[in-house]
């Protein structure tokens, strides 16, 4: 009965002869135009720090003259460290200091996506779901994370303290699942550790970065070594005596 | 930094792109080099090494599509239109952006690359709307004509889950670019146009991937004076021509080719134009002249053809301009004109006047006796004049502009003035290592000049080595001056043209340049001044103040700052296309044909001389100026004994034969003697500081009376000026 | 070239056999019109007089003065009967009449004023 019904439903749906796929166009949910805002606009002036003018005088030592505008991504960089994201006012400034043209750097901060040309919280939680972090249970990871954080995933928290992301691979497969906290990975994560991270963070605590409840060192095979356990052999090894 | 050629070869970052290299149509001297011999489908052809298999395809005659490729831009790659089947190369490869190697068979037409081509087209059109019907790019679209000539002839784009394809909001980047971004393949062609001819970094590529737009990001619209060329440059329909929207298709345009009027380079054009308007202006490739660029004037400015125009003669009754016959008009400037003697009747030729009526106007007041003839923009009569013609000529020609190595500008802002000389200048600054000086005040010329400020007497000082740029100029070895038309008619005119003179020959005599280098140049901004000037208009607005004529003939001077009060007991009589200043002073008011109404001679400013074509009639009872002037002159009781174009032309060939040899220059020479007359020339300079009417943009778009009288040429006054607010 | 001999094409007549014929029906045509023109104006009451309409008719027949094939003539003949019927029974009306007189038709100005005024070139 079932496989006639199925039969049945094949002939009433449409098929494509050809079996060419399409798939839906995802558009990114960031927006490559910019839109003035009470937060983000010309009018806000914006200037580096003293330290981070040293920094980029040191910076731009390292490009030879005529190619200054190597150091733009390490200039949008220590912008977007110092205030926290990447204002438009900021790629201004970093275009002033190029001596490039402003479009130039809006190209740069667009196509990077660690450039986070919208307001961010004071953590910023990147959540892998990628195959090997999502089949040790991300989803478990990033639902807590969103719930400990309270804020939702690609949002930040009303308190502008968390904002969570959920990205692609981090490169830390062997760790999985993982997150990172703004520069530090969390690695070998479960809903209660990454929890707990969260928490600390409420407090203002900086957890320890590396592998959470693990007793590895960083990505070292959890049960201890299983090659490669005797001490190497040393010179002269396996080689005719009278050589 | 901008000149490093590895940075400027694309507006993007290298690293993206992959740019190439530049290459430029200028003349290289590659005839030295060795010639490497390469088969283009078993087509053998010799070609210099570093050309591309897309030139050296174009050379053996096989086109090559392409979206990205355009021979006046760096080259990207990004398109992949143009790959082609190499032998002995497992994957096909970009013809435009490969160099040739020795040996190699380029199969343009395999099984391989027409594969390639296909599958190209087939991604650039999963996201292009199909939107043919709705588009004003249908009928003149690269993508269309590939697509049909090199596409499969099936689509295989099936959209199951109707999600749609790409979709990209609209930007507003002015009045005179119309955009549906959603059609953008991203060439980038818009793009490199901009940050290297235009010289203005507004456009570029945001986001990555599926995402990328292109566009200015933040709110901004993209005004420059060579906007409206991105609209011929865009393969597709992403960016299309804003007044011209939904106006007509190409094919049902009748196309006239013709001469741009509204500055002095004389660019060609193709007059559009149907049921007896004009729709729109596109350039026509003249390599000595525009290339194939077009300043957004000249484009957009024909609306104003159709605004503000006298279709009648009108005569001045009670103090009102009323509309009459032609006879009565005639019959009334006649009888002004028949109670000149001598000098008593004065001309001044307004800047869009064609050679035709001023001959015929110079012919008929030489009958009446007067030789007070003024051009709009006077010349000083000091010296030579405007006997020796090297001395208001732009005589070292447009597309010499390119080679120089030291460029003097005095008193001149070609980006506005003349805006496809500063792409030569843009060019040679940027590909030639040109270094370029300014006399006068702060502007943007698009690219970095050296100020040397704006106090007149300079000249001077660079002729006697006391000015610290002399040294630069004397070690040129291709110096160039260019002496802005616009500083002649102040008070010290003569002075500028005697002192330029003596410094170019100064210049001239220590560069070993080859004999026809010319250092001296002028650039003109009004279309009739050489023409002109070469037909012996040789007064000044000045002496016409001074003469108090009886009778002034107004030949569409509109720009002349004349006021009825300068001219009380005058008869004033006008003749142009549009009611403007001069029209409104005027006594008798008789209606010309605008430049594209007229088959009428123009020489250009390094003495060119070209011809527009009429593409449509004169409206309402207007005439051809020359007509006007002969009927005129055969009521008056002096018939010109010409009747019709050809014989107007063969009297201009007696008077000057240069202007009817259409698409040549005649070379200027005596520059030795124009400047050993120039010695004589006396007077001080004046203290005021060199000044320049058109400093921005906004001074730019309105000009003469056909941009005056144009909507588009308003709105576009209106957002450079917003723009210049905004960026306070 | 020898086996082409001359020929000579004999078409069949219209009216006349020869010249003289052809001219002696022209005068009879001629004297026929000239004879019924006082009678066609008092017919019509036509703004013109009697002068003017010999005039028109000498202009007329001078019109075709240096036609010479007699067939030609013929059939000029016979329209111009056809034409002498068509008014003498009122099947033509007074403005065909008129129109032989062409007082509506403007000439094209040949000079370059005229031209100039009347905008035609």
């Amino acid at each position: 009965m079932l496989a006639t019904l199925r039969s049945a439903r094949n002939l009433l749906t449409f098929t494509n002869a050809r079996g060419v796929q399409t798939s839906a166009v995802r558009a990114s949910d960031h927006l490559f135009v910019h839109r003035d805002s009470e937060q983000d606009n010309p009018n806000i002036p914006f200037e580096f720090d003293e330290v981070n003018k040293k920094r980029i005088d040191a910076l731009l030592a390292i490009y030879p003259e005529g190619h200054k505008r190597g150091a733009m991504i390490p200039l949008l960089d220590l912008a977007q460290r110092q205030h926290g994201w990447l204002p438009i006012s900021a790629m201004h400034k970093v275009a002033e200091i190029l001596e490039v043209p402003r479009m130039r750097v809006y190209e740069v901060a667009t196509f990077y996506t660690m450039f986070n040309r919208k307001p961010m919280g004071k953590y910023h939680i990147q959540v892998c779901t990628c195959t090997p972090c999502w089949l040790r249970d991300s989803d478990s990871v990033l639902n807590a994370v969103s719930k400990a954080a309270n804020c939702e995933v690609g949002g930040t928290s009303p308190d502008s303290i968390f904002t969570i992301s959920e990205v692609e691979c981090l490169g830390a497969c062997a760790n999985a699942p993982m997150l990172q906290v703004n520069d530090d990975y969390y690695e070998d994560l479960t809903a209660e550790t990454a929890e707990s991270i969260i928490n600390a963070l409420k407090k203002g605590e900086r957890p320890p970065p590396g592998p959470q409840n693990s007793p590895r060192f960083a990505a070292e095979p959890a049960g201890g070594l299983t090659s490669l356990t005797s001490p190497p052999p040393g010179p002269g090894e396996g080689v005719r005596s009278d050589l | 930094m901008l000149r490093l050629p590895l940075v400027r070869a694309t507006g993007l970052s290298s690293s993206r792109l992959g740019a190439v290299g530049l290459h430029t149509t200028g003349s290289k001297s590659q005839a030295s080099q060795e010639l490497v011999e390469v088969f283009i489908d078993d087509k053998p052809v010799q070609v210099p090494p570093g050309t591309t298999v897309l030139q050296a395809a174009a050379k053996a005659g096989v086109e090559i599509p392409r979206f990205c490729y355009h021979e006046r831009l760096a080259v990207a790659g990004n398109c992949r239109m143009c790959l082609v089947e190499i032998e002995k190369q497992i994957k096909p490869v970009a013809a435009c952006a490969m160099p040739v190697m020795k040996g190699w068979r380029v199969k343009t037409n395999s099984d391989l690359t027409r594969k390639a081509r296909e599958g190209v087209m087939e991604f650039l059109l999963v996201n292009h709307p199909l939107d043919c019907p709705i588009c004003d790019q249908g009928g003149e679209c690269d993508l269309q004509d590939q697509s049909m000539a090199f596409g499969n002839d099936r689509s295989r784009f099936t959209d199951i889950e109707f999600s749609g394809k790409r979709a990209v909001e609209d930007k507003d980047i002015g009045p005179l670019i119309k955009t549906v971004m959603t059609r953008c393949i991203h060439c980038t062609r818009c793009i490199r146009f901009a940050s290297e001819v235009a010289g203005l970094d507004d456009l570029g590529t945001t986001g990555r991937g599926n995402d990328m737009q292109v566009g200015t990001y933040v709110e901004k619209m993209f005004l420059s004076e060579l906007s409206g060329n991105v609209i011929d440059l865009c393969p597709v329909g992403a960016l299309t021509n804003k007044p011209y929207a939904f106006v007509a298709r190409p094919w049902e345009n009748r196309r006239t080719d013709s001469i741009d009027v509204l500055d002095a380079v004389g660019s060609n054009i193709v007059v559009s134009s149907r049921t007896g308007e004009v729709l729109r202006i596109l350039p026509r490739v003249n390599e000595d002249v525009n290339e194939e660029w077009l300043s957004d004037k000249s484009r957009f400015a024909c609306d104003g053809l159709k605004r503000q125009r006298i279709i009648t003669p009108m005569i001045k009754i009670a103090g009102k301009l009323q509309s009459v016959a032609w006879e009565d008009a005639l019959v009334t400037a006649a009888k002004a004109l028949q109670t000149v003697a001598g000098n008593e009747g004065a001309v001044i030729a307004g800047k869009l006047a064609d050679a035709e009526a001023l001959i015929a106007l110079k012919d008929l007041f030489n009958k009446l006796g007067s030789e007070v003839l003024a051009t709009e923009q006077g010349f000083p009569k000091d010296g030579s004049g405007i006997d020796l013609r090297s001395s208001y000529l732009l005589n070292n020609t447009i597309a010499g502009i390119e080679e120089a190595d030291v460029v003097l500008l005095i008193g001149t802002n070609p980006r506005y003035e003349a805006p496809l000389v500063n792409t030569r200048l843009r060019k040679g600054y940027l590909h030639g290592e040109q270094t370029i000086a300014l006399i006068g005040p702060n502007i943007d010329l698009s690219y970095e000049y050296e100020n040397l400020g704006d106090s007149i007497d300079i000249i001077t000082k660079l002729k006697n080595g006391s000015h610290p740029f002399s040294a630069t100029l004397k070690n040129a070895k291709k110096p160039l001056i260019i002496l802005g038309a616009e500083q002649l008619t102040r008070k010290d005119g003569a002075k500028i043209v005697s002192e330029t003179q003596a410094l170019a020959n100064t210049l001239g005599n220590n560069v070993q340049a080859s004999e026809d280098w010319k250092v001296l140049n002028v650039l003109h901004t009004n279309a009739s001044q050489v023409a002109a000037l070469d037909l012996g208009y040789g007064s000044t607005i000045e002496d016409v103040k001074q003469q108090q004529p009886k009778v002034l003939f107004l030949l569409g001077a509109d720009d002349a700052n004349i006021k009825k009060e300068d001219f009380p007991n005058t008869f004033i009589i006008y003749l142009g296309s549009h009611g403007d200043q001069g029209a409104t002073i005027a006594d008798v008011v008789l209606a010309g044909a605008a430049y594209t109404e007229k088959t009428g001679s123009y020489v250009n400013t390094e003495g060119r001389a070209q011809q527009t074509g009429a593409a449509l009639t004169p409206p309402g009872m207007a005439r051809p100026d020359w007509k006007v002037i002969r009927a005129l002159s055969e009521i008056a009781g002096h018939r010109l004994p010409y009747d019709n174009i050809t014989e107007v032309r063969s009297r201009l060939e007696e008077v000057a034969p240069h202007i009817v040899r259409y698409g040549d220059v005649e070379p200027a020479n005596f520059f030795a003697q124009a400047h050993e007359l120039a010695k004589q020339t006396g007077g001080s300079f004046l203290p005021d500081p060199v000044d320049i009417k058109q400093k921005t943009l906004d001074q730019f778009f309105m000009t003469d009376v056909i941009s005056r009288a144009s909507p588009t040429m308003a709105k576009c006054v209106q957002a450079a000026i917003k723009q210049r607010q905004t960026e306070l | 070239m020898a086996s082409v001999s001359a020929t000579t094409k004999y078409v069949r007549p219209v009216l006349s056999l020869n010249k003289n014929e052809a001219r002696k029906r022209v005068l009879a045509l001629y004297k026929l019109w000239y004879q019924e023109i006082p009678q066609i104006l008092l017919d019509t009451s036509l703004p013109v007089t009697e002068k003017m309409c010999f005039d028109k008719l000498r202009e007329e027949f001078r019109k075709n003065a240096n036609e010479t094939d007699i067939r030609v003539i013929d059939f000029l003949i016979i329209k111009g009967e056809q034409d002498l019927q068509e008014t003498l029974e009122k099947w033509k009306n007074k403005g065909q009449l008129m129109d032989y007189f062409k007082v509506t038709v403007e000439k094209k100005p040949s000079d370059f004023l005229g031209k100039f005024l009347s905008g035609q070139d």
